[in-house]
């Protein structure tokens, strides 16, 4: 059994592949350095943090062979976080460096596992865009707490950043500490911790208690559906959406 | 009155309005200003009766001068009335927007005092918004049928989608439910600003858009209540062929009627057709993204849509002459016209049909659901369902859930 060993980061992942694309040796398992302890006694590393790659050549190889929608694939099949899906990137661009077109074919397995991943991914940066609820805080800063599956934050920055201008913001991502910083139009990602006291701007809970209003009223009580209701408001995402609270 | 108060009656008198797309409109944010409009649309939540909540919908006034016998808010109904001014509704709209709890504004009005009056509320809301808030986000107004035309060319500059309610699809329903309202009346703004549209030159959805998705001017759309009219769904339906042949539409809304008033000219009905409504939506998608004709969905001598069967599925039983077809050498028309194959499982498939020939396994790895398709397709040569191909066998297989029975071993044969 070959298990890749790497850190959890893309420029790793991307690594491997080109381990793969070298050497021929694919993983059957990847394993995160700091993260997962060695399981088999009998099993074939390959640590990836041994072997030195010049950064700015694997993107450079990368734009040049992949199309815009692969790499946006890749990018979204890494932020699964799934180690088994790893392994498939490393596959799957592995596969691009050798031949691009194989890339379309759906029937293999890596093509497969990192479209869906991805897509996984993009239909939940999709839904955040419109779960996000922000509040004024009293130092006129909008800020909102998420809590996604996947860590969405990288891919739902400039949505906001395009739409806000020049509004503070901050968006919160409660599970995993990190934060997007959006000051006068320019957004950073970064680990942060929230107290819970915050101070809201007086006219904060007018506001949220129409949209209360507003959203049970929209609803016609001869057309109930609440498990449709539920399938596409999963409850995972409800406590932090302003209407369920 | 409260602001609050008034939400509250003005949102209970709009949402029999099922309109609620935030989709097709790419807008980008002034210099300054707030908001863009996603071409994709963004649903901000789900009520409780599964409808995707996307605008902030809301009629500016309920006090209407009409007396449509199918409407909540007609004149004679002794219901709480309210009118928001256009400030209130602009800043209603830009602080649940900051919020990010809707991605625009649906407005509409009852007719109060003249149409006229009316549209130049809704004008003046609209200005309030793209002009002094330099809102960019997405605004689907009402077009008031009566009002005139310059009202209706200015607030067509400022919206992203405009619509004008048709409701009942016969001129005769029009004249016995709503006497106030001509046909000419309310198709005059649809027909008005499609020749507005037509001096615009074409533009694209996106910058860098493919040719085939460009389209021309302004977005429109309109609904038709189902239920409250005896019109068949033939009927129905030739009335939205007919607007998406002549471009005058991009979407026709269906609304499956609710009880909300009782008179002699209305039916009695205990729940609102949602069947009969889903399987028109699903008879207007394959008009407009799987070119199937008005004639081909409903059969020569039904007048209305199957209710058992999806349209799609029932035409393959009545034509299934043209079936088994095989999945690696048949084109993308003929795919998308197989039960359970869509738009996007045809891609999927004709993609991966250039690397390799596909079997059962492959088309379950792309999760394409063979519930359905197996019994109208062939894979490699092989017919992939269970059963002979005959209507009523296929009726039988295709729609209750069907009991497993184990098969017994054939040791008589021995």
């Amino acid at each position: 059994m070959t298990i890749f060993v790497c850190e959890d980061d893309l420029i790793s992942v991307l690594k491997g592949a080109f381990y793969i694309h070298e050497t021929g040796v694919a993983p059957d398992a990847v394993r995160i350095a700091q993260k997962d302890p060695q399981q088999g006694l009998f099993e074939n590393i390959v640590d990836l943090r041994q072997i030195s790659v010049n950064v700015y050549n694997v993107l450079k190889i990368i734009q040049k062979t992949f199309s815009p929608r692969q790499i946006s694939r890749i990018q979204g099949a890494f932020l699964r976080g799934d180690r088994q899906v790893f392994a498939e990137i490393m596959q799957f661009v592995a596969l691009g460096l050798k031949n691009p077109q194989a890339l379309q074919n759906l029937t293999i397995d890596c093509v497969r596992i990192v479209r869906e991943s991805a897509d996984r991914v993009y239909g939940e940066v999709h839904r955040m865009k419109g779960f996000v609820r922000f509040a004024r805080l009293a130092d006129n800063r909008f800020y909102a707490a998420i809590k996604p599956v996947h860590n969405v934050l990288p891919l739902i920055k400039n949505h906001f950043v395009a739409r806000f201008g020049e509004t503070d913001w901050v968006i919160y991502d409660k599970g995993r500490g990190l934060g997007l910083f959006c000051t006068a139009g320019k957004a950073v990602l970064c680990q942060m911790a929230v107290s819970n006291d915050l101070f809201f701007d007086r006219n904060e809970a007018f506001y949220a208690g129409l949209w209360r209003t507003f959203f049970e009223k929209v609803a016609i009580k001869e057309r109930e559906n609440p498990r449709l209701q539920r399938q596409k408001v999963p409850l995972f995402y409800r406590d932090v959406m302003t209407e369920f609270m | 009155m409260k602001l609050e108060q008034k939400l509250k009656i003005l949102t209970e008198s709009a949402k029999y309005d099922v309109s609620c797309a935030s989709s097709g409109s790419h807008r980008t944010r002034t210099k300054g200003g707030i908001g863009n409009a996603a071409p994709s649309g963004i649903c901000h939540s789900w009520s409780s009766d599964g409808r995707c909540v996307s605008l902030l919908k809301i009629l500016l006034s309920n006090k209407c001068i009409y007396n449509c016998e199918y409407c909540l808010n007609r004149s004679s109904n002794n219901i709480e009335r309210a009118t928001m001014t256009p400030e209130e509704i602009a800043d209603l709209t830009i602080n649940f927007y900051r919020r990010n709890y809707i991605e625009g504004l649906f407005l509409s009005s009852a007719v109060v005092r003249s149409p006229d009056y009316t549209m130049e509320l809704i004008y003046r809301t609209l200005w309030l918004l793209r002009k002094e808030h330099m809102f960019s986000g997405y605004i689907h107004a009402k077009l008031i049928p009566g009002a005139s035309d310059i009202l209706i060319e200015k607030v067509t500059a400022l919206a992203d989608r405009v619509s004008s309610n048709i409701e009942l699809p016969s001129s005769e329903s029009l004249l016995r439910l709503a006497p106030d309202k001509s046909r000419s009346d309310v198709l005059y703004p649809i027909k008005y600003v499609q020749k507005l549209s037509e001096k615009l030159p074409v533009k694209c959805l996106k910058p860098n858009s493919m040719p085939n998705i460009r389209r021309r001017g302004i977005s429109m759309s309109t609904q038709l209540i189902v239920g409250a009219s005896p019109e068949s769904d033939r009927d129905i339906l030739r009335l939205s062929a007919y607007f998406y042949n002549k471009s005058l539409l991009k979407r026709v809304y269906y609304s499956a009627y609710v009880p909300v008033n009782h008179t002699s000219n209305l039916p009695a009905i205990q729940a609102p057709p949602l069947l009969r409504e889903h399987r028109l939506y699903q008879a207007d998608w394959l008009l407009r993204f799987y070119n199937f004709k008005l004639d081909e969905i409903i059969g020569d001598n039904a007048s209305n849509l199957s209710i058992e069967f999806d349209p799609k599925t029932a035409w393959a039983l009545r034509n299934l002459h043209l079936f088994p077809i095989d999945v690696n050498v048949a084109d993308y028309e003929m795919l998308i016209r197989v039960p359970g194959i869509g738009i996007r499982s045809a891609q999927k498939i004709i993609t991966a049909r250039r690397f390799t020939k596909l079997d059962m396994n492959d088309l379950l790895k792309m999760r394409i659901s063979l519930k359905r398709t197996k019994y109208f397709i062939l894979l490699k040569g092989r017919y992939a369902g269970e059963c002979p191909m005959r209507e009523d066998i296929l009726s039988h297989y295709l729609s209750a859930p069907r009991e497993i029975i184990q098969q017994s071993l054939p040791f008589n044969e021995f």
